[in-house]
């Protein structure tokens, strides 16, 4: 009897192994597919985006111009400019806003959601962070358009609302949710005998967060900065609603811009297909993706300076 | 120890249940100054649990009701105001070595700087003095600026005791603190407890029973949250303890 139970379990111990032996390699490669195909993904895009620009950006594009020049006049009859300047520069300003109210705001409240609350209210506040995340950006527009206008002529006495404070805080916003939940994952990441060794020491909670969980979470803390910045760069209708729409080099957060992406929005679909015009808003878009592609790198070196120390 | 002996920590009708389990049920004993207290006992018996009331990182555990009081130097811990405060006045070292991530020096300077000492000359010698007295000194001094987590385990271990004692503190209590520790260190860790009782109240928690038979000068039994015996080595190491379980322990014949 026990000849031939254990002769059946053989028996399926290897069919199991044989089957294993097919489906395993079958799933290696499966994942090795998905690994590359993001690569192939992303050459893709930069490909199509270059080469749809690429006639007028190696033949016609002046480069310098393109990129000191604050001059963005692509439906001029007489006098055609294709500088980005001033679109950089509105880019930048309201990113750089978004960020100064973001970064702090998200990380503190990653760091109260996930060292200072627990139970319910944590819960609670988790999904509404959540809820915060999947408000589609052009409500988020018509705020800065309905809500923050009126707002900022009245606070500011300025003549308009739509500007870089209105931009940023906007942007801010809708950064906020990606800073907090990637963040709150980071510091949960720590383990607990951090936490508790530290307040053995009798560091206080802040004290702890601030010099041992702060370290010990740092890539992903940073990665929860980098992608809320990408998220700032990339964002595009709430901007083009909320800033105001003036291609100009702000002096003051209360001056109205034009981002990148936002001109890429606003004109491609009243340009010629294949046209200068057309194909100078494509270079605006590997200008784009040299953008993020610089934040991305800086933060990797980054990761990686602070992990060798 | 004679009654002579300052009671360091009283502790009396000690209990603690988490969300309604019983842990510890009314511990009464008392810590003298300058002794080494052994806590043995199976798991689940306890013992963390009982350290964790003297210097209140119990606190920190949501569902967790105490009752009864644990006095030290004749003061409720519990109506301490600054449990910062009473915390650097206890070392803690846990069963896993914890290196912070920080550089070696940083992590013995930690709990001095966080209190506000950061006078450089002062932090150096005390880092020198913590390290050398838990006998890490000559293998890391060449490398202080390292990550502590780098460390070999034995090594972290070592450099947990040396952060433990970097606020001077008048108690130390120990977990385990073998558990991850190769034997050779671990000798050389109790050697370095020899030393520094002259110093500290030293409550050691372990399950070696041989440990706790050459270190401490008095040794407890904790049974499901139950102190079964306490007395000095001489009684609790022979057959004449007060308990029959306390023997059995003891001899290994538990169970
Ligand atoms: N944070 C907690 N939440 C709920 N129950 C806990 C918690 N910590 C300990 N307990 C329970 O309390 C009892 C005593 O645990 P304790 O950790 O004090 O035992 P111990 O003697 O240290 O055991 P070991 O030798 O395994 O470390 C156990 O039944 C345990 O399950
Ligand atoms: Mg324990």
């Amino acid at each position: 009897m026990t000849d031939t139970t254990s002769g059946t379990d053989e028996g399926q111990v290897s069919t199991s192994r044989r089957i294993a032996a097919i489906v395993e390699p079958a799933i290696e490669w499966l994942i090795r597919l998905c690994g590359f195909s993001a690569i192939f993904f992303v050459f893709g895009i930069f490909f199509f985006v270059f080469s749809s620009g690429a006639d007028f950006i190696m033949n016609r594009l002046d480069v310098v111009e393109f990129m000191t020049s604050p001059e963005w006049y692509p439906t001029s009859v007489s006098n055609k400019r294709y500088g980005t300047l001033a679109l950089v520069a509105g880019t930048l300003s309201v990113t750089t806003l978004a960020m100064m109210i973001a970064v702090p705001f998200g990380l503190g409240t990653a760091v109260f959601i996930s060292e200072f609350c627990d139970g319910p209210f944590k819960e609670a506040l988790k999904i509404i962070v959540e809820f915060l995340a999947a408000i589609p950006s052009v409500v988020w527009g018509f705020i800065g358009l309905a809500i923050m206008n009126p707002v900022i002529i009245d606070v500011f006495n300025a003549p308009i609302g739509l500007n870089v404070l209105n931009g940023g805080v906007i942007l801010g916003l809708m950064s906020v949710p990606i800073i907090v939940s990637i963040g709150e994952d980071a510091l949960k990441a720590v383990p607990d005998t951090y936490r508790e060794a530290s307040l053995a020491l009798g560091a206080t909670k802040w004290q702890t967060v601030y010099k041992v969980l702060f370290p010990a979470a740092r890539s992903g803390l940073l990665a929860a900065v980098l992608l809320g910045v990408g998220r700032a760069i990339g964002e595009t209708i709430a901007v083009l609603m909320a800033t105001g729409h003036a291609v100009q080099i702000p002096n003051s957060p209360l001056d109205s811009v034009r981002t990148l992406t936002a001109t890429i929005a606003a004109e491609l679909g009243e340009t010629a297909q294949g046209g200068d015009h057309y194909q100078a808003l494509f270079a605006i878009g590997v200008l784009l993706f040299i953008f993020t592609f610089a934040v991305n790198l800086t933060a990797d070196l980054l990761v990686r300076g602070i992990k060798n120390k | 120890m004679s009654d002579l002996a300052k009671k360091k920590i009283e502790v009396s009708g000690l209990s603690v249940s988490y969300g309604g389990v019983t842990a510890l049920d009314s511990i009464s004993l008392d810590v003298y100054e300058h002794e080494i207290l052994s806590i043995i006992g199976p798991a689940n018996a306890g013992k963390t649990t009982f350290l964790n009331c003297i210097n209140r990182m119990i606190d920190s555990i949501p569902d967790a009701r105490v009752q009864g009081t644990v006095k030290i130097d004749g003061d409720d811990v519990r109506q301490v105001r600054d449990v910062n405060a009473l915390r650097r006045r206890i070392g803690m070292v846990f069963p896993l070595p914890v290196g912070l991530p920080m550089s070696i020096y940083d992590n013995v300077a930690y709990a001095p700087r966080m209190a506000g000492k950061t006078d450089k000359t002062r932090l150096d010698e005390l880092v020198e003095r913590c390290l050398r007295q838990s006998a890490l000194f000559d293998e890391v001094k060449d490398r202080m600026g390292d990550l502590g987590t780098k460390l070999s385990g034995g090594q972290q271990q070592r450099l947990t005791i040396a952060r433990a004692l970097s606020m001077e503190p008048e108690i130390l209590c120990l977990d385990e603190f073998s558990i991850a520790v190769d034997p050779v260190t671990t000798m050389r860790i109790e050697e370095v407890l020899k030393e520094l009782r002259k110093e500290v109240t030293i409550v050691l928690v372990t399950n070696l029973v041989q440990q706790a038979k050459r270190l401490a000068d008095r040794t407890a039994l904790f049974l499901d949250g139950k102190l079964i015996e306490l007395d000095s080595n001489e009684i609790i190491f022979s057959r004449r303890t007060a308990d029959q379980r306390t023997f059995q322990y003891v001899q290994g014949l538990f169970g």
